[in-house]
């Protein structure tokens, strides 16, 4: 949005019509020569109008032109932009999810349980705007995909690059924890909460989930553990991202319910099983109501002064008119 | 718009040739009035043009270096403003060229600025901290976070090998660590720029302006020698140019030094003993609202002071043509 700085400096552009009338109109003015100029009984001298007019014309419009922009110059143009400031500091939450083979099964109209997952933590991150957001990712091994930021956009792009199989077909749910614990630990935050996402049972790794729930625990950190999808057969398709190749058929399969439960009570968060997308944005949008920090708010204003250009305009304007006056049109004062 | 555009004064350069023009006119005018006016009034009108001619021409080009001064925005003298940020975030922005393997400093430019980065993490507790590297192009790696692990953990891989892009882009290093600050903190931000500053390109002193526009300073640290040394290899020779002769690689604090100036940063050198506690020092009385507690001081814009004068001396150029002298001219 544009601003003036000083407004009432627009008061000047009162002398422009002033200006104008005493340059261009007013019979007195100076710089002219008065003397007879017509034939006898014959009618006075009157320039033809031409490209030399024309040229007069442009020339005073780009004068008082950019006169008027050197004005608005002096009432000091500029832009601001409002910034919503948050005084408090938020929460510190990590999303753990689950990228084994079991994550493709396709009980989760229309996705399958992987971009089910992704696409509501997606709508679920986009609305903690004062919380940073950090991305753990497990398979048979686990990897922090992205440290606890404010930066959602870099959240994003992790998220969107993360893969089924990626880590290996095990579910390493214990050390999935862990990684988000290690990374968790340090932070100022006053709360801190781990999203666990899974479909399997805990098959891989060293560390079992309960004891990783123990060292979140010390750390003041709650698990909100979810399990996804269905037990029955379900269809489901992927692709190994080793060899890309697509394979198609059906899995049974289901989540521990009880080490959930377990994790979640070890450390003061909540367990929710989610057997379709519906129901995975129901417990997405009960962490969201439940985990909730006060949030202070400030607009600040940021000034962008932008007179530079206005009177780089103004000043060009009034040089084009001298120019064609004093070189074009060769007038001498 | 913090800084003076001073390339702007070159455009004084040009009222050189609108004085010829005027010069020119003026003999061609003097001439014809003598004709016009005839031999009764001829040297009476003759001395009026001179006098409004000069004066004229004068106020015109006093009109036209107040308006140049005053769109080069040169601002003097400082206003205490209420400081309303808090905390510091800091994105440190690493030159992964090949130059950096170099080993004027020891252990190596790069070696001992992932060093420094470390001590930075460690010691600026509160401090959130990202990650980007440049060559050719830049790449955001750690996001602005409070997880020390992560960025610590991120120094290991510091390599020329994580960008295949030839060169040094610094101007594309700044933008992409400009664009990592998250809105809506309140922080303080600065960039902490690590680099042998050689070879660099883009426009470096562009990309500043715009962190000075949005309140983010610089720090420049220049890794390397002015004498400069050879790049080491893995297998123990040394990078050749294309006559087979060893690339000399040599520290150049020159756009370094701009960069930091022209956001209000300041510059450090890899090879100062105590680079560490001033680059430190540097960083952390920035990060505490430059040690005035509640306020901080900000330079005060005086275009309208140039301005002013140039729009009166338009005014007084316009008046010598308007006003008739002696009822003649």
């Amino acid at each position: 949005m544009w601003i003036l700085e000083r407004p009432a400096m627009l008061l000047l552009l009162f002398t422009v019509p002033v200006g104008i009338y005493l340059r261009h109109f007013w019979r007195g003015r100076g710089g002219k020569i008065r003397f007879p100029f017509h034939v006898w009984r014959g009618s006075g001298f009157v320039p033809e109008s031409g490209l030399l007019s024309v040229l007069h014309g442009a020339g005073a419009f780009c004068f008082w032109l950019g006169a008027s922009l050197l004005i608005v110059a002096l009432a000091g143009p500029a832009t601001v932009t409002r910034e919503r400031v948050y005084l408090n500091r938020g929460m510190d939450i990590m999303i753990v999810l689950d990228q084994s083979l079991s994550m493709a099964a396709e009980d989760m109209t229309p996705n399958n349980r992987f971009d089910a997952a992704r696409s509501i933590i997606r709508q679920f991150v986009a609305k903690r705007e004062n919380d940073a957001v950090g991305l753990v990712g497990f398979g048979s091994e686990a990897a922090l995909r992205v440290p606890p930021t404010l930066d959602h956009a870099a959240f994003d792009r992790a998220l969107n690059k993360l893969k089924i199989l990626d880590l290996g077909d095990g579910t390493a749910i214990g050390v999935g924890l862990s990684v988000a614990v290690l990374h968790l630990q340090e932070s100022s935050a006053t709360q801190k909460v781990i999203v666990l996402l899974t479909d399997g049972v805990n098959n891989a790794g060293e560390i079992l989930p309960e004891t990783a729930a123990e060292v979140a625990s010390q750390a003041r950190i709650k698990v909100f553990a979810i399990g996804l999808g269905r037990s029955d057969e379900v269809p489901i398709e992927y692709t190994d991202p080793r060899t890309g190749q697509t394979y198609g058929g059906t899995y049974k399969g289901g989540f521990d319910d009880s080490v959930l439960r377990s994790v979640a009570n070890i450390t003061g968060g909540a367990y929710f099983a989610a057997a379709s997308e519906g129901a995975l944005a129901s417990v997405f949008r009960s962490i969201d109501s439940i985990e909730t920090v006060e949030r202070r708010v400030r607009i600040e204003v940021h000034t962008n002064p932008k007179y530079r250009t206005i009177i780089l305009l103004g000043l060009g304007l009034i040089v084009f008119d001298i120019l064609i006056r004093r070189w074009a049109l060769r007038e001498v004062l | 718009m913090n800084s003076p555009a001073v390339r702007l004064l070159l455009l004084l350069l040009a009222i050189i040739p609108i004085v010829a023009i005027l010069i020119r006119n003026y003999r061609a005018g003097r001439r014809d009035l003598g004709v016009i006016a005839g031999r009764g009034q001829a040297r009476e009108i003759q001395n009026v043009y001179l006098v409004k001619s000069f004066f004229g021409g004068l106020f015109l080009v006093l009109f036209l270096t107040f308006s140049v001064l005053a769109s080069v925005g040169f601002s003097w003298g400082q206003a205490p403003v209420e400081e309303d940020r808090s905390g510091l975030d800091i994105v440190v922005l690493v030159d992964v060229s090949r130059s950096m393997l170099s080993q004027d400093v020891k252990p190596s430019r790069l070696d001992r600025s992932r060093d420094l980065i470390r001590g930075l993490v460690r010691e600026l507790t509160g401090a959130r901290f990202g990650v980007a590297v440049f060559k050719g192009s830049a790449v955001a790696e750690i996001p602005v976070t409070e997880d020390t692990v992560s960025i610590d953990s991120f120094m290991d891989f510091l390599s020329p090998q994580m960008i295949t892009t030839p060169g040094s882009n610094l101007e594309d290093g700044i933008r992409t660590a400009l664009g990592m600050f998250p809105p809506g903190t309140g922080r303080f931000r600065t960039i902490v720029v690590f680099s042998d500053g050689e070879s660099l390109s883009g426009d470096a002193g562009a990309a500043a302006d715009e962190a000075a526009s949005e309140g983010v300073k610089i720090f420049s640290v220049v890794a390397g020698t002015p004498e400069g040394s050879t790049i080491p290899l893995a297998d123990g020779t040394v990078v050749r140019d294309a006559s087979g002769q060893p690339v000399i690689t040599k520290a150049d604090s020159t756009v370094m030094n701009d960069i930091a100036q022209r956001s209000g940063g300041d510059l450090f050198r890899l090879t100062d003993p105590a680079v560490f506690a001033s680059l430190l020092n540097g960083v952390h009385r920035y990060g505490v609202g430059g040690g005035e507690a509640g306020f901080h001081l900000e330079s005060i814009p005086r275009y309208r002071f140039f301005l002013g004068l140039a729009l009166a001396f338009l005014l007084l150029h316009l008046a010598v043509r308007v006003v008739r002298w002696r009822k003649l001219f």
